[in-house]
């Protein structure tokens, strides 16, 4: 930016500030900090407000935690058709559901000041169906898969390695939901998850020390040779929902819906390569959802503490994060400044600190302030703005100087002024 | 060098009419379009008034005519009669709803106007008689019946001045007004990025014009009696160089206030800029997520329609893209308010200029 030369056969009423004003050597501020927030709310599946059997809704299904009241709900009649009518070498697997939905208010006592993610974890057990039930019978007990050499001897039946009476097989992960941004205060956000996040995995990795080679249980219909695999859904996707709405800076309500009923049912056949063997087996096991909390992860503001000052070291080329003088130019409070503010992309450069030392380098000295008038027409003509850079003559032909250099002024304000037929520019000026 | 101000004024119009559609179409009997295809002595453009007799033009040497583009407006084929009668109609054919109100200018410099105006609807033949007593009349046309596309026959017949030539000047909902060396009487306006005593405070600057203007005409005082000066009118200031013929726009201001006293012709003006709006304007709650502050600067521009900020220099930009803030709440409240935060933040100034928000450092 060139500098213009400012004359006094051009200004003006010059008023100048003799002593230098703005002496600045600490900078004061009190930036925001965020402190985190993780509420929690549980909920027992007989508190869900609704239910449905693999996503068709039903009002009476008792939540009991008895597996008669839910076992034959889910293995459907359907299945045991399947299954006694399956031909050798085939794999079948079905998992069954019910989806229980429920809605928690949570209420905090400071407003949230980030965004919100919620997730939910479930609490239960699994356990398997023991064959002597009705509906599991299915299998050992059907004749038509022994005319091909099926016996009751060469049936085995391995243990999936994953079981665990007392725990959920079933891997449940963690869901967020995140409201990024916020751009509306009744919002929602959604998320639907779909079937691959959802694999049971139950491997049946032998068959009575027999390794089994190949493909592993599939989607229903398409086994292959290989009485190996997991079960997995047959559904395409499973409705594991969950919203945030937003009520106000305080409230905000999760509606979710998740499978609180699990039934997984595998079924596969498989003769040997001799071709005189013949392996069958079939497992079923339920999910028993019993909690399920919904966990929903903010921050809020806090401004307490924290006040932070900075003052230049004795070079002038560094900060020292304390107060040492009195000439304190302090950042006033606000949320939108907080601690860990930084600049460029390295986040460990704090703003607080850049800032601090640019200006105290620039204002530890003070700056000259300087007020004149200017003929409007020179200053139209010399494109007069804010942030123009003049030099002062004085009338004696010096300059206004520190340290025997020249001071740069830079136009700050103007009034541009009409009366009397006389058009004039009034600059106030400040030292670079 | 000069200094002129420019009053935009708007009239009122009905919420769906537009003032580019007024009027889509002017038919005139026994009258003339006033163009730039009528000579006199060689010169195009407006004639003022000769008389039947004398056959001069009044001029006192101060006039200009008008350039070659021609001036819009319309003027009796003949000239008012020794009772000042002439019949000249002109028909306002709408494009779309019809605005409120009317304002018609005659030619203040020759003092010529009709005394008698009669509007005549055409789809209800509706008839409104308006006395006139002045060069310029407001004409309230919202009591008439008026359908979409519908048309009003205005006739003016008598004039207040025998043997003249009878000019309609101008029909419109839209006037501005042009105040001059013969107006202004004191004109002051800012272009600040500190406050007056350049404090390193940051924050907006808020901008200030204040005209005061000899109504020579009572044009001002007669729109304050209409109701129709209003607080968010835009004033132009410039600066006018004749020598060569070039001008500049030394602000665009926002009127705060009015000062119209019935007992004097000195008009007093208070202007501002847009931002004294701002405070009005409230804003949803929205978290910040990492943003710089020139995202927030942009976000919350993007709350403020018809207006734009720029930065002053590339080192300011820079900063601005450089600072992030993360996670942090954008609290709610007005623009206003939130434009203070994110100048605290960045040490910013923000001061208004001709036609967009200026983005100034404090250090």
């Amino acid at each position: 930016m060139a500098i213009l030369l400012l004359t006094p056969r051009i200004y003006r009423n010059m008023k100048w500030s003799i002593t230098p004003k703005d002496m600045f050597d600490t900078v004061s501020m009190s930036p925001i900090t965020n402190a985190n927030e993780n509420e929690a709310s549980e909920i027992a599946t007989q508190d869900v407000i609704s239910v449905s059997v693999n996503g068709e809704q039903k009002s009476l299904i008792d939540m009991t935690d008895n597996p008669q009241n839910y076992d034959d709900s889910l293995v459907s009649p359907l299945w045991r058709s399947v299954m006694y009518n399956a031909p050798l070498y085939v794999n079948l697997s079905r998992v069954d559901y019910l989806i229980g939905a429920g809605s928690v208010l949570f209420t905090f006592d400071k407003p949230v000041s980030t965004n919100l993610s919620a997730y939910i974890t479930l609490e239960g057990k699994s356990s398997e169906i023991p064959r002597g039930t009705d509906f599991y019978n299915i299998v050992p007990a059907e004749a038509d898969l022994r005319s091909d050499g099926f016996s009751l001897s060469s049936w085995v039946r391995q243990n999936a390695t994953q079981q665990n009476n007392n725990s959920l097989l079933r891997n449940y992960q963690t869901y967020s939901v995140s409201s990024n941004p916020w751009t509306t205060r009744d919002e929602v956000y959604t998320y639907w998850a779909s079937s691959p996040d959802f694999d049971p995995s139950y491997l049946w990795t032998e068959y009575q020390n027999y390794p089994l080679e190949g493909q592993p249980f599939t989607k229903e219909g398409t086994g292959s040779a290989s009485a190996r695999g997991s079960i997995r859904l047959t559904d395409d996707s499973i409705p594991l929902m969950a919203n945030v709405r937003r009520i106000d800076d305080y409230r905000v309500r999760v509606n979710f819906s998740t499978p609180i009923r699990f039934a997984y049912l595998a079924f596969s056949s498989y003769k040997d390569v001799v071709g005189k063997r013949t392996f069958q087996d079939s497992w079923a096991f339920v999910d028993r959802v019993s909690k399920i909390k919904v966990h929903l992860l903010g921050y809020s503001l806090d401004a307490s503490g924290n006040d932070i000052s900075y003052s230049l070291n004795e070079a002038g080329t560094g900060l020292i994060e304390q107060a040492v003088n009195k000439r304190i130019y302090k950042v006033e409070k606000n949320e939108l400044f907080t601690l860990n503010t930084y600049y460029g992309n390295n986040t460990a450069q704090k703003w607080s600190s850049k800032f601090a030392l640019e200006f105290l380098q620039k204002y530890q000295k003070g700056k000259y302030l300087l007020n004149l008038d200017v003929p409007a027409k020179w200053a139209i003509e010399n494109q007069i703005h804010c942030n123009s850079q003049l030099k002062i003559k004085l009338q004696d032909n010096t300059y206004i100087e520190r340290k025997s250099s020249h001071c740069v002024f830079e136009v700050k304000t103007i009034e541009k002024s009409f009366k009397n037929n006389e058009f004039t520019f009034l600059l106030g000026l400040l030292e670079v | 060098m000069r200094v002129q101000v420019q009053i935009d004024y708007q009239l009122n119009i009905s919420t769906n009419a537009s003032p580019s559609a007024l009027p889509a179409q002017c038919n005139v009997s026994h009258g003339e379009f006033l163009t730039n295809s009528k000579d006199f002595k060689g010169y195009k453009g407006f004639h003022f008034a000769a008389n039947r007799d004398q056959k001069t033009i009044k001029a006192d040497g101060s006039y200009k005519f008008y350039p070659d583009s021609g001036y819009q407006g319309f003027i009796a084929k003949s000239f008012t009669d020794a009772k000042g009668y002439c019949d000249l109609t002109v028909r306002l054919q709408f494009a779309g709803e019809a605005p409120e109100q009317l304002l018609f200018q005659f030619d203040s410099v020759d003092n010529t106007y009709p005394l008698m105006m009669t509007l005549i609807t055409a789809s209800s033949s509706q008839i409104k008689v308006v006395n006139v007593n002045k060069s310029f009349a407001i004409v309230d046309i919202s009591g008439l019946t008026l359908v979409a596309n519908d048309s009003i026959s205005i006739r003016f017949s008598k004039w207040n001045k025998a043997n003249y030539t009878a000019k309609i000047v101008s029909i419109s909902v839209n006037y501005t007004g042009i105040y001059d060396l013969q107006n202004l009487i004191d004109v002051r306006c800012s272009e600040n990025a500190f406050d007056a005593q350049l404090n390193i405070k940051p924050g907006i600057v808020e901008q200030y014009a204040d005209v005061s203007i000899y109504d020579r005409n009572q044009l001002i005082h007669q729109f304050a009696r209409a109701e129709l000066l209003k607080e968010n009118q835009q004033v132009t200031i410039l600066s006018i160089d004749d020598e060569t013929n070039t001008s500049e726009i030394l602000g665009i201001y926002i009127v705060d206030e009015w000062q119209v006293e019935a007992t004097s012709s000195i008009v007093k003006i208070n202007c501002t800029d847009p931002s004294s709006a701002f405070e009005n304007l409230d804003i949803p709650s929205a978290p910040v997520q990492t943003r710089t502050v020139d995202n927030l600067l942009s976000l919350l521009f993007s709350y403020v329609q018809g207006y734009t900020f720029t930065y002053i220099d590339d080192a300011t930009r820079t900063a601005c893209e450089n600072i992030k803030i993360p996670s942090s709440w954008y609290a709610k409240g007005n623009v206003l308010e939130v434009l203070r935060k994110i100048c605290e933040v960045g040490q910013l100034r923000i001061y208004w200029f001709i036609n967009v928000f200026i983005v100034v450092r404090c250090y």
